[in-house]
């Protein structure tokens, strides 16, 4: 296979070069080279060398079409400059032009100049740019692309039910749903999707895959297309009508080996025999773009595969509706429009209409609440990569003060001569731009090769992520603008300043007083940097040693040597509770007899896994008298073996063993935290817990077990209660086990004895218990990494920034330092002096970074892991760090300076 | 940029590469004759835009071959020297040697 360059910097230099022979020439040379060059180097050194052909190709081109060098049209060149036009506004169009096209040819050949330079200052620039725009592509992909496929996702509203306490409901029940698709007269069209877990087996084992239910005119109102055969038809909506399928283009590849001849076939879900009736377009995923979706079932099939889905329960909510808004119908009419029907449905079913109202929404991607928690860490991430872009910036923006005071003669001078400032300052202007757009290229680099990592992450469980962050025409624009911005406002400060001074003194002087505003300038720029870098610091610190708090913590359980494996059995399988329970029992009873096996339990809600169950209770003698004023807690239902499996201590009383089954007195086990709260100063045992609701069944307390971490890590101490699994049955099966010798062996193991009691029951999860730890602790590792990898970068480049500004100013006052030996002064104090000046800055850099890392490490306090913000090892860690890079960078060239000889100090001017 | 019928020193190089490949003259062959025979890299973008000139001043022809897929589907820029162009190149080449006879001696000395 020939490889294939960059299709961004091609699809750059295909925009910029005039389209004939010579886009032709330089877009087939350059593929021609870079093939020959991936031949014989990496991937990353010919991707670079591409990008550099092509940026110089879209620059040469760009300034030979202001210098009107380049036929632009047929033979234009000719014309124009000769023709004896007045000076009107074409004319002082092309002189800018023509000006501009001299400052970047300028800008170029000076870049080119000073290779050395250019590179560090690009590269710094390309890893600032690349932070952020990395981060861009992110926020990018989950808010603001649109779902692939949804060609109407523009006129697409979220319509959400109200419930009677105020609250908004995504769900819907079928009854209502029917009434609200058509009772509003053609206002919008309504249609409704249910997510819908199945295994689907067939052609090849089972597996178990991400569905959606939907009603007849989802497509349409989705505004998708269909690869082949047809959508649903209205009669499929309902139950009894025959049961179909639309494979999605996924599956129909993956499974079916994109079998034109698919549709009419026939293939099993959850057991039952559906027709296949259709594919979905390529890259079509449905509402939830960041899961793949395998199959769309016909809303018929809702009763058949989940019994509680059923298509008469009006109190039974499961239907999401989407509605289509008719062209010319505000989002506020078709509001009302569906409260008529709601408050009508209410009048005519009083007992059993679970809404009370409706509100639309806007179909973004994500539901208000999350909506606000992404803006949260969006804004989190944007402040920490911004961050790190800020002291790349004012590092080239020092280097560039330091080149324009070297140039300050040149541009006295040219003043002198009559060039007006603003003249000179669009050519230095020009300069920073030119070096930040090279940046900015690099920086696209960088994002493309971060953010194909990113995409390629998966979950340890079977759920089918989609992570699609590729460098969109989005991201592009952000980086350009994220350059232009940050050149303009870092290139224009060392512009005005070198511009300002009066032209004898710099004329006469060398421009190297080392006083006035532009040290000024450099000491508010060595401050910035410094808090810029303990911002950094401080939250990767903090998250770093939260992290390490959290896995030194102790859990109350041993994950280690655990073993995990799950499968929802109730969603794949029609099993009757007791047929399911039969299967668990005999699950577990096969297992046991395994030589790897130490001990193994079930229970329903693993510890610090996401998602936890909570329940409402109350204690005899603590009664509230409404039930609504219950307590909750969480709670989980184990079996037997389960706290010899996890290793919590039963510190009072006794576990559960086998009498605790279904028949005999109901019995809990109570943590230390929901004991001491409850029954103060007394013994727990034999007291009573009022389960659920005052009809609920009433449970005596047998066993205290240790405090544990239940929902994560970082949680204060909770209440919790153990149910004996066989008292309270499920049909979700989490099975731990502890083991002993290869877990992959076990594993093995595992699948075989699921596979041998029932081959078609699909397993979500067989994995060690850690893993699945893993993905709840994911946000805060993320965190931890991401802020970790830019608090490094943004240190580095500020131990640069710093040593750069002071051996500069060091460098300048060297005259004056040669004056002071001379007359006598102490070596020792001149050092002193500079280092002391260093200290300074640095000092102030870390007081404004501490204040504002505190302020920002307090919102994030729920990922810290019970670490203090203002963790004392963690701030004083990072001042010492800082205060050495300070008193390095500043010690040095204080050395260097007081080392010169004094006369040939003063000689040298 | 010299005079009617002077060359700058790039664009002699490039005149002189075309010749040394005759046919099979187009962009790529061109940068790596002239790294070949100078060391010099020749940005694939400066290339073209003095083959554009060249061709503008009429010292050069060019014409599109076949589609390639070495090059992702897009053809060869084939150039060719016109007469002109050859004047220009015999002129400059006789300009430069008689400027330069005599000195071979002083030149092989140092």
């Amino acid at each position: 296979m020939i490889p294939r360059p960059p299709w961004l910097a091609q699809a750059l230099t295909a925009l910029f070069i005039p389209a004939g022979v010579a886009r032709e020439g330089v877009l087939g040379d350059l593929h021609e080279l870079y093939a020959e060059r991936r031949a014989r180097s990496g991937r990353l050194v010919s991707d670079v060398w591409y990008v550099y052909e092509a940026t110089f190709a879209v620059i040469r081109y760009t300034v030979e079409r202001f210098t009107r060098r380049l036929p632009r049209r047929g033979g234009r060149q000719k014309s124009g400059a000769g023709n004896g036009a007045g000076p009107g506004p074409a004319r002082r169009w092309s002189g800018l032009l023509e000006s501009t096209a001299q400052d970047l040819r300028y800008g170029l050949r000076l870049l080119k100049n000073s290779p050395g330079f250019t590179l560090v200052a690009a590269i710094t620039l390309a890893l600032g740019i690349g932070a952020t725009t990395t981060i861009f592509s992110l926020v990018n992909s989950v808010l603001l692309k649109p779902a692939p496929g949804m060609r109407n996702s523009a006129e697409l509203v979220k319509v959400r039910t109200v419930t009677e306490e105020g609250e908004l409901e995504e769900d819907m029940s079928w009854p209502n749903f029917l009434a609200y698709r058509d009772g509003t007269g053609g206002v919008a069209e309504l249609a409704g999707v249910s997510l819908a877990t199945v295994s689907v087996s067939g052609m090849d084992q089972a597996g178990v895959t991400m569905g959606f239910l939907a009603t007849h005119n989802a497509f349409e109102v989705m505004g998708t297309r269909l690869e082949l055969g047809r959508s649903f038809l209205p009669e499929e909506d309902l139950e009894g009508g025959s049961l179909v399928a639309i494979l999605s283009h996924g599956t129909w590849k993956r499974r079916y080996g994109a079998d034109s001849s698919i549709v009419g076939k026939t293939m099993r879900i959850n057991q039952h025999p559906f027709t296949v009736v259709g594919v979905t377009e390529p890259g079509f995923r449905g509402p939830i773009t960041i899961i793949e979706v395998g199959v769309w079932l016909g809303m018929g099939a809702a009763p058949v595969l989940f019994p509680e889905r059923n298509q008469t329960d009006r109190a039974e909510s499961w239907v999401r509706p989407v509605a289509l808004v008719r062209k010319g119908v505000s989002r506020e009419q078709l509001e009302s429009a569906y409260n008529v029907v709601s408050s009508n449905l209410r009048a005519e079913f009083p007992d059993d209409n679970p809404d009370h109202g409706i509100v639309v929404q806007s179909n973004a991607a994500l539901s208000p609440r999350a909506m606000a928690g992404a803006l949260a860490i969006t804004l989190f991430l944007f402040l920490v990569s911004g961050t790190v872009l800020l002291i790349a910036s004012i590092n080239v923006g020092s280097m560039l003060l330091s080149r324009a005071e070297r140039r300050g003669k040149e541009v006295a001078l040219r003043l002198a001569l009559g060039a007006g400032r603003g003249r000179v300052v669009r050519q230095l202007l020009t300069e920073s731009i030119l070096l930040f757009t090279l940046g900015a290229t690099g920086a696209v680099l960088i994002t493309a090769y971060a953010t194909r990592l990113l995409s390629a992450y998966q979950l340890p469980i079977e759920l089918p992520l989609v992570l699609d962050f590729s460098v969109d025409h989005r991201a592009l624009v952000f980086s350009l603008a994220v350059a232009l911005a940050a050149g303009t406002v870092f290139g224009l400060t060392p512009a005005l300043q070198v511009t300002k001074p009066d032209l004898n003194t710099t004329l006469k002087a060398d421009g190297s007083s080392g006083r006035g505003p532009k040290r000024w300038l450099r000491g508010a720029f060595v401050v910035l940097q410094v808090s810029g870098s303990t911002l950094l610091l401080v939250v990767a610190g903090l998250f770093a040693r939260g992290l390490s708090q959290a896995n030194s913590a102790d859990l109350g359980f041993d994950p280690n040597n655990v073993h995990f494996l799950s499968s929802e059995v109730d969603f794949h399988r029609n099993y009757t509770s007791e047929e399911a329970q039969q299967l668990l029992r005999d699950i577990l009873e096969r297992a046991a007899a395994l030589p790897e096996i130490e001990a193994l339990a079930l229970t329903n809600s693993p510890p610090v896994t996401l998602g936890s169950r909570s329940s409402a209770y109350t204690v005899a003698g603590n009664e509230p008298v409404l039930t609504e004023d219950w307590p909750e807690t969480d709670y989980a239902t184990v079996s037997p073996g389960f706290f010899e499996t996890l290793r919590i201590p039963i510190l009072q009383g006794r576990g559960f063993n086998e009498s605790d089954r279904s028949g005999a007195p109901l019995v809990a086990i109570v943590n230390e935290t929901f004991a001491r709260r409850s029954w103060p100063g007394e013994s727990p045992l034999g007291k009573r817990i009022k389960w659920d609701s005052s009809d609920g069944p009433e449970l005596q307390v047998v066993g205290v077990a240790r405090d544990a971490k239940y929902g994560s890590l970082g949680e204060d101490q909770r209440n919790h209660v153990y149910l004996a699994h066989e008292q309270f049955p499920h049909a979700d099966l989490v099975l731990l086990a502890r083991f002993v010798g290869e877990e992959s062996v076990l594993a093995n193991h595992l699948a075989e004895i699921v596979h041998d009691l029932d081959a078609g029951l699909p397993i979500d999860a067989n994995t060690a218990y850690e893993d699945i730890m893993g993905i709840a602790l994911l946000p805060s590792r993320a965190t931890a990494l991401m802020t970790s990898i830019f608090g490094c970068l943004g240190l580095v480049m500020a131990a640069i920034g710093l040593y750069g500004v002071l051996a500069y100013n060091v460098t300048q006052r060297t005259r004056e330092f040669g004056i002071r030996v001379a007359l006598g002064a102490q070596t020792g104090v001149v050092r002193a002096a500079v280092v002391w000046d260093g200290i300074k800055l640095v000092a102030i850099g870390l007081v404004i970074g501490f204040t504002l890392a505190m302020l920002l490490a307090r919102s994030l306090r729920s990922l810290l892991f019970g670490i203090s913000p203002a963790d004392p090892v963690t701030l004083g860690g990072i001042a010492l760090v800082l205060a050495l890079v300070a008193a390095g960078a500043s010690y040095l060239p204080a050395l260097r300076a007081t080392r010169a000889d004094p006369v040939a100090a003063l000689r040298a001017e | 940029m010299g005079g009617k019928l002077f060359l700058g020193e790039f664009e002699h190089m490039v005149l002189a590469a075309v010749l040394r490949l005759g046919d099979a003259a187009y962009g790529a062959a061109i940068i790596k004759e002239i790294r070949n025979g100078t060391g010099r890299r020749v940005p694939s973008g400066s290339l073209s835009i003095t083959l554009d000139r060249l061709e503008g001043k009429g010292y050069l022809e060019s014409r599109l071959g076949q589609p390639d897929p070495n090059r992702g589907g897009r053809p060869k820029r084939f150039v060719a020297v016109t007469k002109q162009g050859l004047r220009a190149v015999r002129q400059a080449r006789s300009a430069m040697l008689s400027l330069w006879s005599g000195l071979e001696t002083r030149l092989d000395q140092s």
